[in-house]
């Protein structure tokens, strides 16, 4: 239909870019795997010093990491540019030229604002991903395959609601870099099995905002742990769930944030 | 029904009051002062189809207010705004497919690519067909004489090749309408000639209405038919450029080099305004006296050597307007 | 030989961000949140161990802490910033005042994070050595070479960020050279996980790297890892990185404003 159409040439705009730009995509993609790379070592240290964290062994440990940065990398390549650039456009009074537009705005920014820099944390996230699977010697059937893939989109989707969520407020504060460095050391908890933090922060990682879902709980179907903590085994299944329901509750919560912009002006 | 609507418009903001000291943060949280600012206040238009409409006033007398809320971008406080029998915030998106949105000096353009890639996007986002938007296309670049930097990427085209590129994106889609805010800013003369003579041809061509906001009054002067001027959120002007000019000119002006200085000139149908060396700045209105009687005057009754007749200037006239002022501080 | 006037920069960028304090509360609950993390991992890690590699449990509560607030206090956007003013132009401002550039920026950024680490930082150090179990060192000695060479330390951390800040000249664009110099400085410098853990490949890259001696072999001279003379040593070493780093600042500098003044920036 008309809107994949759009969508597709939206994508095909920004990798123009990135082509075009090539010397400055190459430069952020350096140095963010850089980045990237000095935590996975660091990780891989301590697990190769430690052995077991809990009762997590070294290659389940670096598969959460692994799931954890694949989801937020696949969430990024969308919302990356909304959140970061919103009080800047909202700021500059860019945010009007969006409101002029023949769409929805926020189909608008996450298409326009595909952020191609992300291709290499993705890349990366997979090698590890397939290693660990092979090293703990899981055999993957087409039905596992089927629920991987959806746990994977899950995470991405719980992931960009916890950015779209840390970016609405704009529309009331102009200032959220404090709410989204707030949101980045929530997500940072889980590339530890949460079993390790004590059971308060276990229920706020569940419930309040719950990031265990992107990998802690569906990563031990594949696993076949059962380190549930308090709650039923049945929560390994419930990524999806969780995910539909913080995406539709973020992208309600965007759609007050417009009303009131629409009102307010900025 | 005219083609666009205005009744009685307003639109108010709440502008909460910062107080600093940590028990006031506190309160803050539950309860915080405010007071209303009207930006815009019961403004009444109606503008039809394929007219060139300017729409000025001093900065901050709720010029963008209007437009963002015919636009579809901010909701009134009261009041209507219909455009083409839609409500603009109540039907955003339709109403955007028939507008085009030129915002000055912000580029709308993809910075690293060549405008036509922008023109593709585009083309999938309003939805044109392929015919319409091959002949649009060789006909604004035709018209805006941009065959030479087509291919080149956005980044490296100058203020007024970028600006060009950015009006004929916003025309793409055959827009009813089009909101020019400030268009000209920052361009040298002859970019601002084409500009303006471009939306002059699309008017003609096309019957696009089209809404100026600008500071440049020589756009105005050269492209508009009609002037709708707004002061501290009312409409303190509506009407045809000429009668403006006619009505709050406070004159015209001959510049007279007389032969000798300290000539004595009394008439109680013109006044001498300025005085320089032999130079005198003479004001006088078309209604109390023609320009040639002026004329005929001054060179029966003394010896000049040179002369010349000012008309009354849109800037001056709107200058006198904001500030209030009796006498006119220069002229060109 | 530092004058008055960088204190006052350095005060400048105090204020500016005690202007907007509010937001610095939301960053004290990150940094409390984060260091709740290292904390329950290190607990997890030893659990049911008394000791590992000679390292025991009250000795990476005290690494943490301290790690806490060197992180806090060398926080960098130094590259960021000096590309920003480069790109839109401020920087020939700031070359037409009669004040030392390089010591305007470091200062002001010192401002900055004094504020993090003092409003943000230190009160959830204080309150954790209150429930951990944190070592207080009475060997005034020891006492002495920590502080010196955590202040060294600064220093090196400061200026490496600042020599690596000023390629944004060369190159124009920011070149995310900050986000390099983090890498490094978590992985070589055991901001997380201490030296004392890596395997050995690892470790020896870091020997030949200078970011260990930034927050690492201070803390390792505070738990009283070393005698006081090998605590000397590295101080030495530290002192002679920051000779290096002053001597690689001073050629890009030169060839720096070579280009602003040939280029006009």
């Amino acid at each position: 239909m008309h809107y994949i159409d759009l969508y597709f040439q939206f994508i095909k705009i920004n990798l123009k870019s990135m082509v075009e730009y090539r010397s400055s995509t190459i430069s952020v993609a350096l140095a963010e795997a850089t980045g990237f790379f000095a935590q996975f070592g660091i990780v891989w240290v301590m697990i190769n010093q430690f052995k077991t964290i809990g009762s997590w062994g070294p290659y389940e440990v670096l598969l959460l990491f692994a799931l954890n940065l694949l989801s937020y990398a696949l969430a990024s390549f969308f919302v990356a540019r909304l959140s970061n650039g919103l009080p800047n456009m909202i700021l500059m009074g860019r945010f009007d030229e969006v409101l002029t537009k023949p769409m929805n705005p926020f189909l608008y920014l996450t298409c326009s604002g595909f952020s191609y820099g992300y291709f290499c944390h993705v890349i990366v996230s997979i090698i590890v991903i397939v290693m660990c699977f092979a090293k703990l010697c899981i055999k993957m059937t087409a039905l596992k395959i089927l629920f991987f893939i959806i746990v994977v989109i899950s995470g991405a989707l719980i992931q960009a609601s916890a950015s779209i969520f840390s970016a609405v407020p704009t529309f009331w504060m102009i200032k959220n870099s404090s709410l989204r460095s707030l949101m980045f050391s929530l997500s940072d908890f889980i590339q530890y099995p949460i079993s390790v933090y004590n059971k308060a922060v276990q229920i706020v990682l569940t419930i309040i905002f719950p990031f265990a879902f992107v990998n802690f709980y569906p990563a031990q179907y594949f696993l076949e742990k059962s380190d549930f903590l308090m709650f039923s085994p049945i929560i390994q299944f419930l990524s999806p769930l969780v995910a539909i329901i913080l995406f539709v509750g973020s992208y309600l919560f965007w759609i007050s944030g417009i009303k009131h912009y629409n009102s307010t002006g900025s | 029904m005219a083609f666009i609507e205005v009744s009685s418009l307003t639109k108010e903001f709440k502008i909460y009051k910062r107080k600093s000291g940590f028990g006031n943060v506190l309160k803050s949280l539950y309860h915080r002062d405010y007071e209303i600012k009207k930006a815009v206040s019961g403004i009444d238009f109606n503008i039809n189809k394929g007219e060139v409409v300017g729409y000025i006033g001093p900065n901050g007398a709720g010029k963008s207010t209007t437009i963002k809320m015919l636009a579809g971008i901010l909701v009134p406080t009261s009041g209507t705004v219909c455009v083409d029998e839609r409500i603009p915030y109540k039907n955003r998106k339709e109403n955007a497919m028939h507008i085009g949105v030129v915002f000055g000096q912000r580029s709308q353009l993809y910075w690293d690519l060549p405008m036509n890639e922008t023109f593709d996007l585009y083309q999938k986002m309003y939805r044109i067909n392929n015919a319409v938007f091959k002949r649009n296309v060789e006909f604004y670049v035709e018209l805006l004489a941009m065959k030479d930097f087509i291919k080149t990427p956005v980044r490296q085209l100058s203020l007024g090749q970028k600006m060009r590129a950015n009006i004929a994106v916003a025309l793409l889609h055959d827009p009813e309408i089009v909101y020019l805010d400030e268009p000209t800013i920052g361009l040298d003369v002859v970019a601002k000639d084409r500009i303006r003579h471009f939306i002059k041809e699309i008017n003609k061509e096309k019957q696009t209405t089209v809404i100026l906001t600008t500071h440049d009054m020589d756009d105005i002067a050269q492209i508009c038919d009609r002037l709708i001027m707004i002061d501290k959120g009312r409409k303190i002007y509506d009407g045809s450029l000429e009668y403006f000019k006619q009505t709050y000119s406070t004159g015209y002006m001959l510049i007279v080099d007389f032969q000798n200085a300290n000539e004595n000139l009394f008439n109680s149908k013109f006044k001498v305004v300025k005085e320089e060396g032999t130079t005198k700045w003479i004001l006088f209105r078309k209604e109390e006296i023609s320009a040639p009687e002026v004329v005929s005057y001054i060179t029966q009754n003394f010896a000049i050597r040179d002369f010349s007749l000012k008309e009354p200037d849109i800037e001056e006239i709107v200058r006198h307007i904001y500030e209030k002022d009796i006498q006119p501080v220069a002229y060109k | 030989m530092v004058k008055s006037v960088y204190f006052s920069f350095m005060k400048k960028a105090f204020q500016q961000k005690y202007i907007y304090r509010s937001d610095s509360y939301i960053y004290i609950f990150t940094s409390l949140l984060s260091f709740f993390v290292q904390i329950s991992i290190w607990f997890a890690l030893y659990s049911g161990k008394e000791s590992v590699n000679g390292i025991t449990l009250p000795d990476m509560m005290n690494y943490v802490i301290i790690n806490l607030i060197v992180s806090s206090f060398t926080r960098s956007n130094m590259g960021n910033r000096l590309a920003t003013k480069v790109s839109d132009g401020s920087i020939e401002a700031d070359f037409v005042r009669p004040v030392n550039f390089k010591y305007y920026f470091i200062f002001e950024q010192i401002g900055e994070n004094l504020f993090y680490t003092v409003f943000g930082t230190i009160p959830i150090c204080i309150i954790a050595a209150l429930f951990l179990q944190f070592k207080f060192s009475i060997d005034v000695i020891k006492l002495l070479l920590f502080f010196i060479s955590l202040f060294n330390g600064i220093i090196l951390i400061y200026f490496i960020n600042y020599t690596f800040g000023l390629l944004s000249f060369w190159f124009k664009t920011a070149l995310y050279a900050t986000w390099y110099i983090r890498a490094c400085f978590d992985l070589f410098g055991g901001t997380f996980v201490p030296l004392w853990f890596y395997p050995s490949f690892l470790l020896k890259i870091s020997s030949y790297l200078p970011f260990r001696l930034i927050s690492f072999e201070p803390i390792s001279i505070y738990l009283g890892k070393y005698t006081n003379a090998e605590s000397l040593q590295i101080i030495l070493l530290q002192l002679f990185w920051i000779v290096v780093f002053l001597l690689i600042e001073k050629v890009i500098w030169a060839r720096a404003q070579k280009i602003i003044t040939i280029q006009g920036g």
